[in-house]
């Protein structure tokens, strides 16, 4: 295979806190290749919205980076001094925000804040801008488009919102799209229409995406590979087929079941009971160890690391190997 | 929406949700009664001449304290001059100095406020402890200290409020952008490349400047009261100008067979304040409204 699109290596984030350093990532790693959709899912707090700004370099203050590496086009990113960076990652890496009430400029026509890229970056003339503006707002279907680009935001539905906001993001045609639960914001029908319209613009352009989400449907329709991340590491990693028809570690697992089944209206909603391990302590065993179903008393130290479990996916789990056997234990229990 | 546009493969949005929402909207009474107040205010500080006959500055000495009514219709002070003529002329004045007096803190504040805020770090620190010092210290002891040590005059006012009052608008912009440099529509414009001064002029100004507005407004009626304060004191605009301080001043000696002259200027500086706070509340409203 060519050299991946993006690589993330090792990443580590620190959050300084009153309490102490929260240690909100503790080395992710994973790689887009080009063209490739990977899913990127876990719950609140788990990092992936971290590891996401940590790419742009975007990080809230005071969070930072403490080791690893981003590596776009095989060029590492996180060594080069700022301005060079911004350039070298803005040139093919482009973000979908999640709340398109937020991640448009209120005072600002729609047109003018699709347009502020191109001139910035590719130097586009004004009208040039403009007309491209006007082009990708037709691209992303919003009808009318002309009329539009000189709406402001509170004009426009949330689902039209959304829709500019997946514009400003092609507006320099990126090769990669990070998408921050780009629909978590919208109801269940808009919601439909802008991952067909995710979908469509990567058949067009050949765009690779990365999707964070906690939404595992979303994922399942929109990937190609999926990483679960939990307490700020990647616990389990393959394509879509492998992790959601038998998953390899028992959060993966455990995140499936919870999934509510629309054939029988009248079961119970099953749940991961208890919550993700405070991260300002040191991390000696297995973080999910306490919420396990399969927990063992052996399970604890040392922390598991994510080693190959056969066919390209990857797992951290002391007990890979009972796998196949753990729907059948549920069943008992249940 | 008859236009036929070609989206292939993605389904049309609701077209009720569509509609463009119009563009009117009324003014709410509050920006108008203050709009109203103002406007009277400062048709009378422009049209002064047009207004009374006297000069503020004429002198009728045979004709000194004069009541009200009769050829003087708010009668004069002990120097004969015209009182209305004096409050009209002194409109000018200081509104002039008033606004003056709160532009400048405005640009100098919001600017420092703006870039701090973004930059953050040492910068930031600096600026803010200054602004502690600063804050530290009564208003008026400040203004006051620093008006005596450069001396009464105009232009010495402005020094004096400008050094003291940028700290409000450099707090009030600063906080503002600390909260929309987090927003997402500014991280999306860093993402892109997008450059500093416009993310600075284009994204956060438009969206922090609001509440420097609105304080702005009744800075104007401190200023003006400052203004006030210092004529009072004789600090003020030098004599023979006529400054409603200067007048309340003057007229304080007379104050119990001939109150107008204290009254009127008094009256005047509290329609001033009035019609300013109101537009300050009404300009509030109407941003709330969107």
């Amino acid at each position: 295979m060519s050299t991946p699109l993006l690589q993330v290596e090792d990443l580590h984030i620190d959050v300084p806190t009153r309490r102490g350093l929260l240690h909100a990532v503790r080395g992710v790693s994973f790689q887009v290749s080009p063209g490739e959709a990977l899913g990127l899912v876990g719950e609140s707090g788990c990092g992936k919205s971290l590891t996401l700004r940590a790419i742009l370099d975007l990080l809230p203050h005071p969070a930072e980076i403490v080791r690893g590496r981003v590596l776009v086009d095989g060029v590492d990113v996180t060594a080069l001094p700022r301005a060079a960076r911004r350039k070298a990652v803005s040139a093919s890496i482009s973000m979908v925000f999640q709340d398109s009430m937020t991640a448009l400029n209120p005072l600002m026509r729609i047109g003018e804040q699709i347009a502020e890229a191109p001139m910035a970056r590719l130097g586009y003339s004004h009208t040039a801008a403009r007309q491209r503006a006007v082009d990708l707002l037709k691209q992303v279907g919003v009808p009318d488009p002309d009329r539009r680009a000189r709406a402001y935001p509170h004009q426009l539905s949330g689902g039209l919102r959304q829709r500019v906001v997946i514009a400003i993001a092609l507006s320099c045609e990126p090769r990669l799209l990070l998408c921050d639960e780009p629909t978590t914001a919208l109801d269940v029908t808009i919601q439909a229409q802008v991952l067909q319209l995710l979908q469509g613009l990567r058949r067009d352009s050949d765009l690779a995406m990365l999707l964070v989400t906690h939404d595992l449907a979303v994922v399942s329709e929109t990937c190609d590979r999926l990483a679960v991340m939990y307490a700020g590491r990647v616990v389990e990693d393959g394509t879509i087929g492998q992790l959601v028809l038998e998953p390899r570690h028992p959060y993966t697992f455990s995140l499936l079941r919870s999934v509510p089944d629309p054939e029988q209206v009248r079961q119970r909603l099953l749940t991961i009971p208890g919550s993700p391990p405070d991260l300002v302590q040191p991390v000696g065993s297995c973080p999910f160890q306490p919420r396990c179903v399969f927990g063992k008393p052996d399970c604890g130290q040392p922390e598991p690391a994510l080693v190959e479990v056969g066919g390209a996916r990857h797992s951290a789990c002391h007990h890979v190997d009972d796998a196949r056997s753990w729907a059948d234990t549920v069943q008992v229990h249940a | 929406m008859t236009a036929v546009v070609e989206r292939p493969e993605i389904e049309p949005a609701d077209p009720a949700v569509l509609v463009v929402a119009p563009r009117a909207r009324r003014i709410n009474p509050t920006l108008l009664a203050g709009l109203i107040l103002l406007g009277l205010l400062l048709a009378a500080a422009v049209f002064a001449p047009l207004l009374t006959p006297y000069g503020p500055t004429t002198q009728d000495l045979s004709n000194s304290l004069a009541p009200l009514g009769g050829k003087h219709l708010l009668g004069t002070d002990q120097l004969g001059r015209d009182t209305l003529s004096r409050l009209l002329y002194g409109a000018r004045t200081d509104l002039r100095v008033g606004f003056l007096a709160v532009l400048f803190p405005f640009i100098i504040g919001s600017v420092l406020g703006l870039v701090i805020g973004y930059r953050g770090g040492l910068i930031d620190t600096l600026v803010m402890r200054l602004v502690d010092m600063v804050i530290a210290f009564p208003f008026y002891v400040l203004v006051i200290a620093l008006v005596f040590v450069l001396g009464p005059g105009t232009r010495n006012i402005y020094i004096a409020i400008t050094a003291v009052g940028w700290v409000a608008y450099c707090r009030i912009v600063r906080g503002e952008v600390l909260v929309a440099k987090q927003q997402e529509y500014t991280l999306a414009a860093r993402a892109g490349g997008v450059p500093t001064w416009r993310i600075l002029l284009r994204h956060l100004l438009p969206n922090v400047i609001v509440q420097a507005v609105v304080y702005s407004m009744s800075d104007i009626v401190l200023s003006i009261l400052a203004i006030v304060t210092l004529g009072y004191l004789g600090l003020g605009v030098p004599p023979p100008a006529p400054d409603w301080g200067s007048m309340i001043a003057d007229g304080q000696q007379f104050l119990l067979d001939k109150w107008w002259l204290t009254t009127i200027p008094g009256v005047a500086v509290v329609i001033t304040g009035l019609g300013l706070s109101l537009l300050g509340d009404g300009i509030v409203e109407r941003v709330k409204q969107t």
